[in-house]
């Protein structure tokens, strides 16, 4: 059969969030996830709709002091007493959670209800932390794994104690399961029910090799090494701060507790939408007004030493397993609508060659119909076998990560699929062939990427034209910018 | 042990009484935590996470415990503290975010006999 070819060329501007290399994770970037978690804990407090005074209590005594942030103060600590410039510029660069785009409970893509029954189960489970939500277009999906509902019931109180560690939830750890909802489907489109008619697929997946777990055994050496030198050594000197904020200890410093009761004043004074900013302020330029002693001082630079050196290593040690291999299993029951159901057994494999430089990636899957149509003589659908490289090319610290791709597909169609509808389309049965070469440059500091790819294909079932589809959007985030012009 | 002001990490506590403190419900938790009491580099040291750390408390100290996240996401932890005189639980949790470790602190101030 003579191939017909054809190619599509597609550029994009994508805006993403810029990523940072484990190995370069500093303490000012430690600082800033800290003052984010306790910025949240206060907010949920203001915003609880308690008392004035139980507020009060319960931030003073609880969610902003030495001893319930004495990691947070250690640092802020450490940070203050370093030169004004070696933290607070990384520290706005380092930001990989700041959202620059509409929120994932914004979107606009669709204007959907969630409704009681079914919803209201996954609504709880969602709400609990049980399982993960997504939306894209009029598709939900719902994603999770056991030790998810683990955590959210010893959350709720219904179980006393767990560990994720023990042997039961390490098995447990190695299952996830999803499920999608077409929205659009059943008596009432765009209103999610969640009734076998809206449901469009479900899997489960379970993990038969993975030293992608940063728990696996293979790596429980080093993190004790790590833990035991270092993490012993900075958790020794944040014991030696908390005596200056003691007052029953001789090395009490007056000032610092001074600093402390200010600054409790000022957030528990604070409306919830200003608690990052006087979080900021009183943990910044207020901290560094106050003169630290020549003993204070010393442990402080020591403290900044041992975080820093702990940090280097667990970011070396989270690089060494984010390049560990992985072989997964994975069901997944399609459910399309206008096609038969169909069941799909997928054998997914992925490493990181040359020493860690490239990531390969290797699917073989095979689908049989759930029921076999009519007119079709076998239960096989098709057998599908593909593959991804990445590879990242320049100096990723310099430059961000340009990466090139190269990926392929070939998948053979045992039988003619017609879909159902107003316009029904065949996937004729025969081999079909996909590949595509990808460029992605990014635009270091500037959070935007720009992938260009090209994609070849022999074949263009249910592709009724060649598309060119380009999307531009920049965002800036200005605090960056800011924090070079101003320190 | 009693807590002071509401504040289940600031403790008043009788003099060498047993301190245990547990970690009771934790996700992606690193196996080993490190406890030092008034800045010591051995005592009471690092422990396995599933093993309550018990200590004597005979004047006043401070401690600071650090829980380590084995990744970047998901981890949380609730530690429960209790003396063997009975008297108050103390819970304190905490949620991962994006750190990498979280230290906490427990100030013991010894009764007077």
């Amino acid at each position: 059969m003579k191939m017909k070819r054809l190619m599509f060329v597609a550029i994009g501007i994508l805006v993403c969030s810029a990523t940072l290399a484990q190995g370069q994770r500093q303490i000012g970037k430690e600082f800033e996830e800290q003052l984010q978690i306790v910025k949240k804990e206060i907010s949920a407090t203001k915003n609880s709709g308690k008392a004035a005074t139980e507020q009060a209590n319960t931030i003073r005594n609880q969610q902003f002091n030495q001893l319930n942030q004495t990691s947070l103060f250690s640092l802020a600590l450490a940070v203050a007493a370093a030169p004004r410039d070696r933290y607070v510029t990384k520290i706005e660069e380092a930001r990989v959670d700041k959202q620059v785009g509409t929120s994932a409970n914004s979107s606009g893509t669709t204007s959907l209800v969630t409704k009681a029954s079914v919803p209201a189960i996954l609504g709880f489970a969602v709400e609990n932390g049980a399982i993960e939500k997504s939306t894209s277009g009029t598709t939900i999906t719902f994603r999770g794994n056991p030790i998810g509902i683990i955590k959210a019931l010893g959350d709720k109180g219904f179980i006393e104690s767990y560990d994720d560690d023990d042997s039961t939830t390490k098995v447990l750890r190695r299952f996830s399961f999803g499920a999608s909802f077409d929205t659009s489907r059943g008596p009432q489109p765009g209103t999610f029910t969640g009734n076998t008619q809206q449901l469009s697929s479900f899997n489960l997946r379970f993990d038969l090799y993975n030293h992608r777990d940063p728990r696996h055994s293979a790596y429980t050496q080093k993190w004790d090494s790590l833990i035991s030198n270092k993490g012993q050594a900075f958790t020794a000197n944040q014991a030696d701060i908390l005596h200056f904020f003691d007052d029953h200890r001789p090395e009490y410093d007056p000032q610092l507790g001074a600093w402390l009761k200010a600054a409790q004043d000022a957030v528990v004074a604070a409306s919830a939408d200003d608690v990052e900013k006087v979080l900021r302020q009183q943990l910044g330029e207020k901290l560094r007004a106050v003169p630290l002693r020549p003993e204070l001082r010393a442990i402080v630079e020591s403290f900044e030493n041992n975080v820093n050196s702990y940090l280097a290593d667990r970011g070396n040690l989270l690089k060494e397993v984010a390049n560990g291999p992985i072989v997964a299993f994975e069901y997944t029951n399609n459910r399309p609508g206008n096609q038969p159901n169909y069941s799909n057994f997928n054998l997914i494999g992925e490493f990181s060659p040359f020493n860690g430089r490239a990531d390969l990636t290797a699917n073989a899957s095979f689908s049989t119909f759930s029921t076999k149509p009519t007119g079709v003589t076998r239960t096989a659908r098709d057998f599908d076998l593909s593959g991804q490289l990445d590879v990242p090319l320049g100096d990723i610290a310099k430059t961000g990560p340009f990466i090139f791709t190269m990926s392929g597909k070939y998948q053979h169609v045992f039988s003619d699929i017609t879909t159902t509808g107003t316009t029904p389309t065949t996937l004729k049965k025969g081999d079909i062939g996909i590949g595509q070469f990808k460029f992605t440059i990014p635009v270091k500091g500037s959070g935007v990427k720009i992938p260009l790819s090209v994609t070849f294909s022999n074949r263009t079932e249910f592709i009724k034209e060649s598309k060119v589809r380009g999307n531009i959007g920049v965002t800036f985030d200005l605090d960056t910018i800011f924090s070079k012009i101003k320190p | 042990m009693k807590m002071r002001n509401g504040n289940p990490q600031d403790l008043t506590v009788q003099p060498n009484e047993q301190i245990t403190i547990s970690i009771i419900r934790s996700t992606g938790l690193a196996t080993e935590v490190n406890y030092s009491l008034d800045g010591s580099k051995t005592f009471p040291g690092t422990k396995p996470k599933n093993q309550p750390c018990t200590f004597p408390v005979s004047q006043n100290g401070d401690l600071a415990m650090t829980m380590h996240y084995a990744a970047n996401a998901g981890g949380s932890f609730t530690v429960r503290t209790t003396g063997s005189a009975g008297g108050d639980v103390s819970e304190v949790s905490g949620q991962q975010n994006g750190a990498a470790f979280r230290t906490i602190g427990f100030r013991f101030v010894v009764e007077a006999a």
